[in-house]
Order: structure tokens, then C-alpha cells, then sequence
């Protein structure tokens, strides 16, 4: 099935494919005996001396734990290896064996890791930093996506989550960033294929066994242009070695809570300048004294809606309490694994809802020295939320600019206002839209409901992989793979006609509209390499050498009727007039062809060197420019093997290891960008005639891919017979030719343009700690594990003439890369100031002014991201806890801007809303010219400077980006295994207690939301918005059995 | 063995290597710049120069008494102080320098070919946008403007010099006009959405525009104005019935409606876009003071009237209670009859009633030989006419007549006065930009009330701040101009 959609492009492979099997298989007439040597887990395990007992014929595992040997019945094959014991093993008549080893316990020393193309190294050769969290970890706190089980567990990876909302959107980035404006995604290879990271937040995390980080851009030489910023492997689950079958069934709940919401005032309510109006969003009213007061405009009939005047925590009350519920179900048997998962979230917005239904099926299977292994990954979403993209660009259109997301409609409701009480909009007495109190808002529930965009992602990620291994010291790879997403939206709006009988609001009709769009992309692709390994005497070589080619497809189709006839039928057939809604197509088509090696050689088992090189060349650069070549090296010494006498009851391992590479990328460059193109606008065509504007975007035809230098310095030192282990590194990252898109003087006719320019350097110390068992005994374990990543960056160049380009935010507050400052620096508009800092006041009015000039204010990246996971365990309790600190930056709420228009933010509360003197300020003195210290002018008017300058200078919404949080509390009980002795069903079952972001503590100025969040998933860091969620808390419970 | 997996990795190397297999790189959804002919281009760029001299200036209408805030919203702090930041008028800058690069990528198009009448029809056209964007911004990029591969920060050039250039640039198309080959325009009657290839009405557009940038620089003495003048050609200015309007085939379509309709009137469904911009009272009153009938025109009856207020209108900045009753659907929209009648109107560019009141002041300003009285009238004559007021003729005799001192040529002491009050009153809604710059170039009406809102600034604003997209983008030339204010730092020519 899957081979068929291949052939069109890759017909050769399958022919070479089967030339390649046909002399084989007639070469594997010999007696040799073949054998895999495998761990307890089926791991196999590389590197293993065999000699025949009495003999001495002996040969060595492979990486992959192959090896062949000439035996007959009876001989016994001793396996030695230093991280596993001995082991005989006596030949019968079979001629392949799989033979199970058992690893030398405490040998982290002997950890071997997968790397690129899923080769099984030993971490003592690797000349570059790897971790891997695996599965117990992973998946301690049940998160839905398995990018939050990977939160505070590494150094050097900083995981954001961008907005609490039912997709659980997170943002990776691996040792700072890389690219000023492209991405900054690590690379995700899911079982050797390599995906586009979107698929991380599909994947089921109970399927992973682990996920491996390499952190650098070493990846690169292997995994081309997208492993520039870090690797994330992950392996799932094949099925065992064994005829054993494991069934597994586990059950989760959780629910979730707002742990922190807006600062809002509470003294004021509805009205304008310090006086009462009864239907109004602004809440720059009288102060609250409990009086009974009208609400809104009486109703046709005369009917009147009174409140109390006082303030209600109703608005707090207004996000419901999420849930989330998974089920899952694997079966695990030989060479065998299947598993499905349902995932099903309700979020805190009323009515959000997200569902994730998966199926994986793996499968492998040895016949001799062929190995042939396919995955199938079936993940389908449906999801339901309210469209607060919909519901801005109504009211845009409306010229109501301040409503945007939805927190903005709680905003513009005063704080007397009940606001649950308009929950049934429909028929709740003043809830309705022709009824409601606010003339310039929308009642919250009224607007969740009738901007809605319900989704279907469709996601078939397939795999097959063939191995043939001719000899035990050359092994041929080939493994194609095709991955699908099909994703289909509706937005629309529901429409609300207002009554002239009975509005009393002045509410106008909001038209109904329905928009189609449906998204498909793939990516096939075919890697096929060969790896040759040669041992002579105390050296060992291996060569590796491959091709990749890949192709990717993207086509949308979009289609829209703003012209709805039957209420309720969201069709484009149901419309008046002619088809005049909005419509149109993309299609797109990229290529990408690449020939990789590497070169290792190793010597006595402590010094090891690789040698690496690839040359890509790609469709959507111009000829000349598109084929590019990067080299690096990477070599490692293990000091204690190296000169023995280094170890000591202290010192039990010492390992020193260095890396250089080059890699370089056009991603920033999109296909068919290097010419320009005209694009019919306004209106065009009007019948016959056609019309076409030039694009406002246009890249440089010659630009050149961007290049990124990396050195890593790095020990890995063990203490204490293993117990403890640091692992220390320092990298530097140097980006030059960086492609940037600039936003450029509208005079160019241009308003962006992509140069190669700009360059800039990031650097960092990373620390990973561990320390197993801190203390043990019969009853309890204890054991912490911590982590420390300090980064900087600087920018260099930006462009000549250039000093700064924005990369993401608002016009007046946002993230910039400026020459001399971190990657990235706030620019914000602050108040004018004198020399020294003041604010310069006016004269007569007290009111500041906003400077144009934005002023340069702090990094939008943490500078110090520290995670701390303490354990302990109690008989068959066990509690671990992640800690979380991120700190050194700064962040932006917009809210803040938006709070203070209606007057609901604490800030606006100062002084009682009594006219004050701005602190700090000074004026001109008309007689000097001087500026005099103010100690009298107060500000005219309160409301004014609130919604007026105060708004304008965006610093008053800059705050410490700070944070200390506990990201994952799990208390787990594995019922004791003799509870089950009667039963012959079920082998063991387990309960666990987790939590996620238990607690957030932040510094005193946010008074805003989780410095985490983010409204896009650019490079842009710290800029929240209205149509981001509040911040939540999730506990919960699973259950699991295991059969 | 080794021989055959050497083979097939050259096999590989050599398909993967095929130049074709990397040649997808053709743009399949967008035509590109090769492909497309300056008749593709004109027709956009012509509907948005139009577009934008109605759509992009309503803060001017209010500044300037004809238009003010519906009773439906709460003050715009901004506009209604006059307290204008650098986010104000942004989309202004943007638009003109998009559409521009639009008549400048078809002189690109055009060059060394025969296509002259394009070339002339383009270098008209940038003249319209870069005096806008002159008499917004004083001094703005300009020589080094679309050039983004040698100047990506374009720099300033002096207002003043820009002005003169407008002037050779007028008379660049006066010359390529007159070298028009027969058939090298390819499709330049259907292209040419203004005066659908006519030779003849170009040129009175040319005339009325040079007029135009003449009387811009009344205050100044940077050109000799009557010898600017004598190059207006013997085809005269526009006249009666020859307003300069754009339709390409405007209807009531979603994104295909008169711009204006579109704006200010309503959607192709029949819903009202507008609740924002409504009557002035300065403006309203003073024409039913004058014994106007042009009100009824230029303003529409309130959809809903209260105690028999068929017309309404606010008075700018005010900030009513909120027991107000006066909503906005009890008010006069700004989109009257006079104005605009369906979605599928022409959407004018220049007015003929606009050219007889430059004329006029021409005239009487000495700059040119005629009779300025005549030119007057037949203006106020003209404005009857373009408003379709039933009997335009004898309304227009009868307003005439009414001795109202806003007609009264004889009376009148300052007969400049009396054109540029009479023109504001014969134009309203239709280009507030021409008002604003009349007004700031003369001071008249002299009594446009100033806005009713708290702490505003000292005066209505004379010029725009440079946009907050220069001062991110453009930082080092934009800086150069100094602080701008938007109270003093006047125009040029605004003396």
C-alpha cells in the first residue's frame, strides 16, 4: 500500500531493492550462525566480544548487537562487554539466536543512546551532549502532550506553554535560538523518520519508550538542515523479543482550575469620568458604595434591572473548571505492539472542547539477516472552540478595536455586574442580545457561542524500514516514509438579528457567515544508507554513508458565504446573490535531495573521533545557490579509562568531549518566493476586466542559505561509584547570513523583503545533575536530579543601515533583534524623559507624553531556566516533584493596555482615582528652560491619562518575566504484586495522584498572566494578549492495570 | 557485492542530481511580474487611488464641521483632541506608497517601449499620491522611494522640491500624450477605468490638476503661479458633467461596491456599515441658515427620527450624556442622496464643482485671465447639478438669489473668502482632504468650530505625524525630519 504511492518517485529504490536481495539470498547458503544480543528490554546491545569456548575464533557485536560467527552444535560462545555479564551460550541446531544479556547494574557509564539514523552508540564515544527522559518519567503527570512531560526535565531545553486552551500549544527551543526570524523548532524524529514537530502534540506519550535530546547541531550532519536546533528522538514501543504478552489499560482524569487571574480593581464601577452610567463597558464610574443601581437600559416594557452596587467575583467565575479524561489501551506482545488512546478535553472556556482519538500499530520482524520493520500511526482530532479570530474581526469591522479575545468581553464588564446570571443568553431575563446592559460589548456567553470553529485533524504517519546486513561489519538501510495531515475547519458565525421591538441596547445585527477551509500536506521520504564497521587491533572505524530525499506538499482550499439565508444551515449553497465570499487556493511543492557521511575511529575503548559531512541541495533556491556543503567533528576522551589512576572512590568516571560543526538552511525562504507576483485585489476582477497589484513582499532572488557555526566543550563526570553524575556543558553558536524578512519603509513599495544580513551569537552553560540514591534502605529511596542552563545571545549585524528589525508583538511593544542586545530585546514606548530618567510632565496639565522613539527595555528570553526533581520512595509510594524556575527576562500583557481602557485594571484604582502628581516627574520651567522637579502639577484628568498616555506608554505593561513553579507533583501506589498472585489475570495495577503547575509564584509587577504564555508561535517570547486564557492549575488521577 | 552498492549510489547521486527534478520552483498560484502587462495593473491602481481619496480621510471630514461621532459611541480621545500620535494616519502613508509602486511598476513595465499613453497615465497618477502625501507629511521619501534593492530606508526629500517636480512631471505627460502611436496601448480603453483612453479629457485633468498644485502654493513664491498657469493646454479644465470618476464596475457585491457605499452607506445584504460618521451641526445648520437645500443632499434622513428631526447631526469632540436620546439611528448618516445613490456609482477623483472653484480663485488670485464671478456661480450652479437636486437650475438660481452672504459676490469684501467658503459649502463629504488643505492654506471658513472635547490640543492639527511603522523601519531618515508636532510644524506652503 504504502510502496504504491512511492513508486512515481522513487521506482529505482524498490528496483534496487530487489537486486539487492537476490544475490543475497543465494550468499546466505553458509554456515554461520547469526546472533542479536539484546538487554532484558530487547534493546540490543552494541559492542559485545564473543569468542567460541576453547577457541580462538572471536568477532564483536555491531551497534545494532549483530554479529556472525563460525560455530557448530555444542560450541559455547563466551560474551563479554563491559556493561554486561559474562554470559555462555551453547549453540544447537538453530542457526539465528537472539540472546538475552544482563546489564551490569550502576554501568550509567556504559549508557548506550540512539543517535542519528537511530544508531545505537555508547555514550562515552559521543563527542556531543545527549539526554533522554524516559518513559516513567515522561509520562509521570499524564500530560495529553508529550512536550509537557519533557518540561524542566533537561537542561538547555526551555519549553513554554503558549496559551491554556484545549490544543495545549508549547513552543521548544533547544539551547536558545538559532535564527532571528525562522524557526527555532528542534527537529522531531519519531522511530528514525524525521516529522515536522507538530506531530509531538498528536502522538500518544504512553507509545514513547523515550525521548532522546541531542542538543547541538550535530544532529545535523546526519538529519540535514532541520536538526540545526536540536533533535528530539523519539522511540516507541515495538514489541517484546519474547512470546510474553503484555496488555496495559489506563485511565485518567484530571481537572483543571485558574490559578491566577488579572489583577482587577475593585472600588469603581460602570460609568464615565466619575459618573454613573447605567449601560456602559467603561468601569471609570463612581466608587462602589452598595447602593441598589439600574443596569442597562429598561427594557421596551419599562422593566428595570437593579444590582447592587458593589463589587462581585462573578467574573472570576466565568471559566468553568476544565476536564480531561484518557483512556488507553497497548498490547504488547512479540513483535507486536499496538496501542489506542482517547483523549477527550473540555476546557475552561464554556463550550471548548478537543478530542484525540489514536491508533499505532508496529511491527518487526528478523528473517536472517533481513529485518524488515513498519509503524502505522492513525491520530484523529475533533475539536469545538469559540473563534475569537471570528469575533475580532466583526467587531474591526465594526470599529470597536478594544474586543478583541475573549477576556477583553470580561474586561468591558464592570465589576457590579453579575455575569453568571447571563449565562441561558437565550432566555435569561436581560441576557439576550437585545436586552443585555452593555452597549458597546457583547454579552461573553452570547459571543462564545455564536463565533465558533469546529476542526477535524486527520494525521497517518507509516514507516517501513529495511535492513540487510550481508556481513556483521556492513549493514544497508532503507526506510521510506510518508506522513499525512488533512485538516478541516469551519468557522462561523451564527449571526444575531436584533429585534427594533424590543432592542434597547442599540445592538446592530451581527451577519451570519460561514467559511470552509480545508489544509493537506505530505511529506514523503526515502533515506538509504550504509554503515561499515572495521576493527584492527585497538582501533575500531566505522563509516557511514546515505541519501535523503525528500518531498513536501501543501495545498489549501478556502471558501466563504457571508450571505446566509436559512438561520442555522451553514452552507456556501445557502446564500443570497452571487457567489461573493471570500475563496481561494495554495498549493505548494519542495525538494530536497542530500548526500551525507561520517567517519569514526575509536581507539582502546576511551578515545574516539568522528568525522562528519553533508551536502544538501534544494528546489527553492536559485541555481548556483542551492546546493551547500557543511562539515563538522566531534571527539571524546573518558579520561578515567584513558589513565586509570584518575579513578578513585570518588572519582569513578571522567569524560571529556568537544565538538565543531557547520550547518546551513533556507527554510526561511519559501518556494516560488524569488520572484515577485502581482495578486488580484480590491474588488478585481469586475466582470471582464481584471486588475492585480503588486506584492507587498519580495525576496532577493539571490539569497543563500544561512549558515550556523557551533563549538561545544563538554565533561561528564561520575562520583561515588555512579551515584552521582554531572554533566557539563559550554556551546557557542555563531549565526551569520541570516536570512531575515524586514519590514521596510513603505516608500521601498515593499512593506517586507528577505535579505542575507543579519548574524548574532548565543552561548551557554548547561549543568544536568544527578544524584541516585541520595539515601536508600529496605523501605525508602530517595533521589534528586537537577538541572541549569544559563544562555546568552547577542546580535551583531542586522543590516547595513538597519539596527533593529521587529520580530513579534505590537506596534508599540515588541520583540526586536537590535544590534548590541540579547536575541531577542524589548522595544516599548515609553513616557518622554529627561536626562535623568524622569518623566517630563506638561506644565499646566501634569499629563506625560508618549516618546515615538521606542525605548530598548530587556531580553524576552530567560537568561537562568532551572528544573529540580527530587524523588523519594516509600515502600510501593513513590512522589516525584519538577520545579521549575525560569528567570533574567522580561514580558509584555497587553491586557494591561486593554484593562486600563475600561478602567478594570488594578493599576487604574491608584489613589483612589484621586488627581495625583506622577511620580518621578518633572516639567519645563517656561523661565529656564530648565526642567524643575513637579511636586504639584497633578494630572488634569484621571481618565484621560488612563486611557489616554498611560496606554500609549506600553512600559507601564512591561513586567519581570520571572518564575518559580512546581510544573509536575505525581504520588504514585503500585499495589503490591501478591494482591494479584490469585488472580491470574492481572499482573500488577497502579494508582497515581499528579498535578501540573501546582504553583506559580511571580514577582509583585505581573499582574498579569503565566510569563510563559504567548500570543504566536514565532520567535517572539512574552507578549500575551486578551485571547489568551488565564493560567491554570490541573490535578488528577490515573488508574492502570496491567494484564 | 561492493561494486553493485557503489553503482547504485551513483545511480542515486546522478537521478537526485537531475536538474529537473529541483526545477518546481514556478509559482503556481500567483502570476508573476513577467507575466503581467501594465492593462493587468491600471485598472487596480486606478479604483485605489479613488479608493483611498474617500476611504482613508474621515478624521478630516470631522475635523473640518462637515461630518462628527454618531450618538452610538464613546469619544475617539485621539482624533477628537487633535492630541494625533504617530499610530494616527498610518494606513494613509501605507496605502498611497502600495498603490504608487502600483503606477511605478508600470513605468518600469513600460520603459523603452511605445506604451505612452500608459507612461503618461502613470506619472499623472504618482503626481495625485505624492501631493497627498506632500500635504500630509511635508517632506517624505521620494527620489530614492521603490528602489528597496540600492536604498531599503529611503531618505527625505524636501516637500518644496517634490512640488516643483510635480510640475515637469505634468509636462512629461502633456509631451508623451502627444506621442501617442496608434495601437501600441494595448487594451488602454478598457485599462483606463478614468476616461477610458481619451486623449482630450487626460488633458483637462492634467490642467485642472496643474491648477490645483498651483493654487496649493499660493502662499509661497517657489513658482511663478501665472507662468505655471500658461502651460495649461487650449483643452480647458474640467467641466460641467466631467468630474474625473473611476468604475470599473462597481454593484452590490461583497468587495465590489463603490468605495464610498462601500464605507459609509451599506453591505451588498442591505445591513448599515455606518453608525460612526454623522452630521455635523456646524455644517448642517449653517446650510439651512444659508437657505441650502443642499443638506438634504449631502446628509440622509435619519433612519429612525425623533420629535420630527428628520436631519441631526453633533457637534464635534461633544460627549453627550448618556441620557442623550439621540442615537445613531436617529441622526443623518453622511452618505445623503446628493452624494452617493447605489452601490454601482462612479467613484469621482476630481469634481467638476471643485474645478470651477479653483478656477475661480485663480482668477481672482490674478493668476489667470477670466471672470471670476462667473466662475463662482457656475461652481455653486455646478454642485446643484452634481447632486442631482431636482430642478438643479432654478435651486440654484434661487439660492443664488437668496442674498445669503455665503452667494453674495457683490457684497462679498474678501471675494477669496467668499470661493473658498462657498466651495467648502458646495463640497461636503466629497474629498475632506481638499477642505483641510484649503483650509490650512487659507484659513477659510474661518469659523470651523474647534472640537467640543476635554483638554485638546491648541488647534486643529496642520499636518500628520510621520507614521510609527517610519520610526520602527526608517529609523535614521525619519529622525532626521526632528520632532515633528502636529500644531506648528506646518507644510511648506502653509505660511
Amino acid at each position: 500500500m504504502l510502496t504504491l504511492k512511492l513508486t512515481s518517485m522513487k521506482q529505482f529504490l524498490l528496483l534496487f531493492i530487489l537486486v539487492l536481495i537476490l544475490p543475497m539470498a543465494l550468499m546466505s547458503q553458509t554456515i554461520s550462525i547469526q546472533c542479536t544480543v539484546v538487554d532484558e528490554k530487547g534493546d540490543p546491545v552494541p559492542g559485545v566480544s564473543v569468542t567460541v569456548k576453547g577457541t580462538k575464533t572471536g568477532t564483536s557485536a555491531d551497534q545494532l548487537g549483530k554479529f556472525n560467527i563460525r560455530a557448530q552444535k555444542g560450541d559455547v560462545l563466551i560474551l563479554t562487554g563491559t556493561s554486561i555479564e559474562t554470559i555462555e551460550f551453547k549453540i544447537e541446531d538453530e542457526k539465528v539466536y537472539t540472546i538475552v544479556a544482563k546489564l551490569k547494574a550502576h554501568m550509567e557509564t556504559e549508557v548506550v543512546v540512539t543517535t542519528a539514523l537511530g544508531i545505537k552508540r555508547q555514550q562515552r564515544d559521543l563527542g556531543y551532549s545527549t539526554a533522554q527522559v524516559k518513559s516513567d518519567l515522561l509520562i509521570q503527570s499524564a500530560p495529553v502532550n508529550a512536550a509537557n512531560g519533557l518540561q524542566g526535565k533537561i537542561s538547555g531545553v526551555n519549553i513554554a506553554t503558549m496559551n491554556n486552551s484545549v490544543f495545549e500549544n508549547v513552543k521548544i527551543n533547544i539551547r536558545g535560538i538559532r535564527s532571528l526570524t525562522g524557526s527555532n523548532d528542534p527537529l522531531l524524529v519519531i522511530d528514525g523518520v524525521q516529522t515536522s514537530l507538530q506531530y509531538l502534540s498528536s502522538l500518544n506519550p504512553n507509545d514513547i519508550i523515550d525521548i532522546t535530546v541531542l542538543k547541538g547541531s550535530s544532529g545535523a550532519a546526519i538529519y540535514g538542515p532541520d536538526a540545526r536546533n536540536g533533535v528530539l528522538l523519539v522511540t516507541t514501543k515495538k514489541g517484546t523479543k519474547n512470546n510474553k504478552t503484555e496488555v496495559s489499560l489506563t485511565q485518567t482524569f484530571q481537572y483543571s482550575k485558574i490559578s491566577f487571574y488579572p489583577e482587577f480593581q475593585e472600588e469603581f464601577g460602570s460609568g464615565g469620568y466619575g459618573a454613573y452610567t447605567p449601560y456602559e463597558n467603561w468601569s471609570w464610574g463612581p466608587a462602589f458604595d452598595g447602593s441598589l443601581k439600574v443596569l442597562g437600559s429598561p427594557l421596551v416594557d419599562g422593566t428595570e434591572q437593579r444590582v447592587v452596587y458593589s463589587p462581585t467575583d462573578s467574573r472570576k467565575k466565568f471559566f468553568n473548571t476544565g476536564v480531561t479524561r484518557q483512556t488507553d489501551l497497548s498490547v504488547n506482545s512479540k513483535d507486536l505492539y499496538f496501542s489506542l488512546q482517547q483523549v477527550n478535553i473540555h476546557g475552561i472556556v464554556p463550550g471548548d472542547e478537543n478530542k484525540r482519538t489514536g491508533m499505532r500499530l508496529n511491527s518487526s520482524r528478523e528473517f536472517g539477516r533481513f529485518k524488515i520493520s513498519a509503524n502505522i500511526n492513525y491520530i484523529r482530532g475533533d475539536f469545538g472552540v469559540f473563534d475569537n479570530i471570528g469575533m475580532g474581526n466583526y467587531n474591526a469591522g465594526q470599529g470597536i478595536g478594544l474586543n478583541s479575545g475573549l477576556l477583553n468581553l470580561i474586561f468591558n464588564t464592570p465589576a457590579q455586574v453579575p455575569i453568571k446570571r447571563y449565562k441561558d443568553w437565550k432566555s435569561a431575563p436581560f441576557a439576550g442580545f437585545d436586552t443585555y446592559f452593555n452597549h458597546y460589548g457583547h454579552n461573553p456567553y452570547m459571543a462564545l457561542e455564536t463565533w465558533r470553529v469546529n476542526g477535524r485533524v486527520d494525521d497517518l504517519l507509516s514507516n517501513l524500514e529495511m535492513t540487510y546486513r550481508p556481513a556483521s561489519s556492513l549493514a544497508i538501510t532503507w526506510r521510506v516514509a510518508n506522513t499525512f495531515r488533512n485538516e478541516n475547519d469551519k468557522n462561523i458565525s451564527t449571526g444575531q438579528s436584533a429585534n427594533a421591538e424590543i432592542n434597547v441596547n442599540g445592538n446592530t445585527s451581527i451577519p451570519g457567515y460561514v467559511s470552509e477551509s480545508s489544509f493537506f500536506s505530505n511529506r514523503l521520504s526515502s533515506e538509504f544508507f550504509g554503515s561499515y564497521t572495521k576493527k584492527i587491533k585497538d582501533f575500531k572505524f566505522n563509516a557511514i554513508a546515505g541519501t535523503y530525499v525528500r518531498q513536501s506538499e501543501f495545498k489549501s482550499i478556502g471558501i466563504s458565504n457571508t450571505a446566509l439565508v436559512v438561520p442555522g444551515l451553514y452552507s456556501v449553497n445557502n446564500r443570497s446573490g452571487e457567489f461573493g465570499g471570500g475563496g481561494g487556493n495554495f498549493y505548494s511543492r519542495t525538494r530536497l535531495f542530500s548526500l551525507f557521511g561520517s567517519v569514526s575511529a575509536g581507539y582502546s575503548n576511551w578515545a574516539s573521533i568522528e568525522f562528519t559531512g553533508r551536502n544538501d541541495k534544494v528546489s527553492w533556491l536559485a541555481e548556483g545557490n542551492n546546493s551547500y556543503f557543511y562539515p563538522g567533528l566531534n571527539a571524546a576522551v573518558v579520561l578515567s579509562d584513558a589513565i586509570p589512576r584518575l579513578k578513585s572512590k570518588i572519582l569513578s568516571y571522567a569524560k571529556l568531549r568537544f565538538s565543531w560543526n557547520r550547518t546551513m538552511n533556507a527554510d526561511l525562504v519559501g518556494p516560488y518566493e524569488l520572484n515577485a507576483t502581482y495578486q488580484a485585489s480590491g474588488g478585481f476582477p469586475y466582470g471582464t476586466l481584471p486588475g492585480y497589484t503588486a506584492s507587498n513582499n519580495l525576496t532577493n532572488p539571490g539569497i543563500k542559505p544561512e549558515k550556523i557555526e557551533t563549538y561545544e566543550v563538554g565533561t561528564e563526570l561520575n562520583f561515588f561509584r555512579n551515584k552521582l553524575s554531572a554533566v557539563i556543558s559550554y556551546f557557542k553558536n555563531n549565526m551569520s547570513d541570516q536570512i531575515i524578512p524586514v519590514s521596510v519603509s513603505r516608500s521601498t513599495g515593499f512593506s517586507t523583503t528577505k535579505i542575507n544580513s543579519a548574524s548574532f551569537y548565543s552561548e551557554g552553560l548547561e549543568l544536568d545533575i544527578t544524584y541516585a540514591p541520595v539515601f536508600k534502605n529496605s523501605d525508602w529511596k530517595l533521589s534528586f536530579s537537577g538541572n541549569a542552563t544559563y544562555n546568552k545571545s547577542k546580535v551583531i549585524s542586522i543590516y547595513p543601515g538597519l539596527e533593529r528589525i521587529q520580530i513579534g508583538g505590537f506596534a508599540n511593544a515588541s520583540n526586536y533583534a537590535f544590534v548590541g542586545k540579547p536575541a531577542m530585546t524589548f522595544m516599548v514606548k515609553d513616557y518622554v524623559r529627561d536626562s535623568l530618567g524622569r518623566i517630563i510632565v506638561d506644565r499646566i496639565t501634569g499629563l506625560p507624553s508618549a516618546n515615538p522613539n521606542l525605548t530598548p527595555m530587556g531580553r524576552t528570553a530567560p537568561v537562568w531556566v532551572l528544573g529540580l526533581t527530587p524523588s523519594v520512595s516509600w515502600k510501593d509510594f513513590n512522589l516525584t516533584i519538577v520545579a521549575e524556575y525560569k528567570g533574567g527576562h522580561l514580558a509584555y500583557g497587553r491586557i494591561g493596555n486593554e484593562m486600563a481602557w475600561t478602567g478594570v485594571s488594578a493599576a487604574t484604582a491608584y489613589n483612589h482615582r484621586e488627581r495625583f502628581v506622577i511620580p518621578n516627574s518633572v516639567y519645563m520651567d517656561p523661565a529656564s528652560g530648565k526642567y524643575i522637579e513637579n511636586k504639584n502639577v497633578t494630572i488634569n484628568d484621571i481618565t484621560d491619562f488612563y486611557t489616554g498616555v498611560f496606554r500609549q506608554a506600553e512600559t507601564n505593561f512591561m513586567y519581570s518575566a520571572d518564575s518559580w513553579r512546581i510544573r509536575e507533583v505525581s504520588l504514585s501506589y503500585q499495589f503490591p504484586s501478591k494482591l494479584f498472585k490469585r488472580m491470574n489475570f492481572i499482573n500488577s495495577a497502579g494508582i497515581t495522584l499528579n498535578a501540573r503547575n501546582l504553583f506559580l509564584w511571580v514577582p509583585k509587577s505581573n499582574q498579569f498572566t503565566d510569563p510563559d504564555f504567548n500570543f504566536d508561535g514565532g520567535n517572539s517570547n512574552g507578549v500575551t494578549t486578551s485571547s489568551i486564557n488565564p493560567p491554570v492549575r490541573t490535578m488528577g488521577l490515573t488508574l492502570d492495570v496491567k494484564f | 557485492m561492493k561494486k553493485i552498492i557503489i553503482c547504485i549510489a551513483v545511480l542515486l547521486f546522478l537521478s537526485g542530481c537531475k536538474k529537473s527534478f529541483f526545477d518546481i520552483n514556478d509559482n503556481p498560484n500567483d502570476p508573476a511580474d513577467a507575466s503581467i502587462t501594465p492593462d493587468l495593473v491600471l485598472p487596480q491602481a486606478l479604483h485605489e487611488t479613488g479608493r483611498i481619496m474617500v476611504s482613508d480621510y474621515p478624521t478630516l471630514a470631522h475635523w473640518m464641521g462637515w461630518w462628527a461621532r454618531g450618538g452610538d459611541y464613546g469619544p475617539s480621545t485621539e482624533s477628537e483632541t487633535y492630541n494625533i500620535t504617530t499610530n494616527f494616519g498610518q494606513t494613509d502613508w501605507n496605502d498611497w506608497y502600495n498603490n504608487l509602486y502600483d503606477y511605478h511598476a508600470i513605468l518600469k513595465k513600460t520603459e523603452g517601449s511605445k506604451q505612452f499613453f500608459y507612461q503618461a497615465i502613470a506619472r499623472v497618477m504618482k503626481v495625485i499620491g505624492f501631493m497627498h502625501l506632500v500635504d500630509t507629511y511635508n517632506n517624505i521619501p521620494y527620489s530614492e522611494a521603490f528602489n528597496i534593492s540600492t536604498h531599503i530606508a529611503p531618505k527625505y526629500d524636501k516637500g518644496n522640491l517634490i512640488y516643483q517636480d510635480f510640475f515637469s512631471e505634468l509636462d512629461k505627460s502633456l509631451l508623451l500624450l502627444a506621442s501617442i502611436e496608434t495601437g501600441a496601448d494595448l487594451k488602454i480603453s478598457s485599462a483606463d477605468i478614468l476616461f477610458h483612453g481619451s486623449v482630450l479629457k487626460w488633458r483637462k485633468f492634467i490642467n485642472t490638476l496643474r491648477l490645483k498644485l498651483v493654487l496649493r502654493l499660493s502662499q509661497t513664491s517657489i513658482i511663478n503661479h501665472a507662468t505655471e498657469l500658461s502651460k495649461v493646454t487650449t483643452d480647458g479644465f474640467l467641466g460641467s458633467g466631467e468630474t474625473a470618476t473611476v468604475n470599473p464596475g462597481y454593484g452590490a457585491l461583497v468587495g465590489k461596491q463603490n468605495p464610498f457605499w462601500e464605507n459609509y452607506k451599506y453591505t451588498p445584504a442591505g445591513v448599515v456599515v455606518d453608525n460612526f460618521n454623522r452630521a455635523n451641526n456646524f455644517t448642517l445648520n449653517s446650510l439651512r441658515t444659508n437657505g441650502d437645500i443642499r443638506y438634504q443632499y449631502y446628509y440622509s434622513k435619519a433612519r429612525t427620527p425623533l420629535n420630527g428631526n428628520d436631519y441631526y447631526g453633533y457637534n464635534f469632540g461633544e460627549n453627550l450624556p448618556n441620557s442623550d436620546p439621540y442615537k445613531s439611528v436617529n441622526s443623518s448618516d453622511i452618505a445623503g442622496p446628493g452624494l452617493v445613490t447605489s452601490a454601482s456609482d462612479a467613484q469621482w477623483l476630481i469634481t467638476s464643482v471643485e474645478s470651477f472653484f479653483l478656477q475661480a480663485e485663480a482668477v481672482q488670485r490674478g493668476y489667470m485671465p477670466g471672470n471670476a464671478k462667473q466662475l463662482f456661480e457656475s461652481g455653486i450652479l455646478e454642485s446643484f447639478i452634481k447632486l442631482k437636486v431636482a430642478n438643479a437650475a432654478g435651486e440654484a438660481a434661487a439660492y443664488l438669489a437668496s442674498g445669503s452672504a455665503v452667494v453674495n459676490w457683490n457684497l462679498a469684501s474678501d471675494k477669496l473668502q467668499l470661493i473658498l467658503v462657498q466651495k467648502y459649502f458646495s463640497t461636503v463629504g466629497m474629498l475632506p482632504f481638499e477642505a483641510w488643505t484649503d483650509y490650512r492654506r487659507t484659513g477659510f471658513p474661518s469659523n470651523i468650530p474647534v472640537t467640543k472635547a476635554a483638554n485638546p490640543g491648541p488647534n486643529i492639527p496642520v499636518r500628520f505625524r510621520y507614521p510609527q511603522n517610519e520610526y520602527n523601519y526608517n529609523p535614521g531618515n525619519v529622525a532626521a525630519e526632528g520632532t515633528i508636532s502636529p500644531f506648528t510644524s506646518n507644510i511648506f506652503w502653509d505660511l
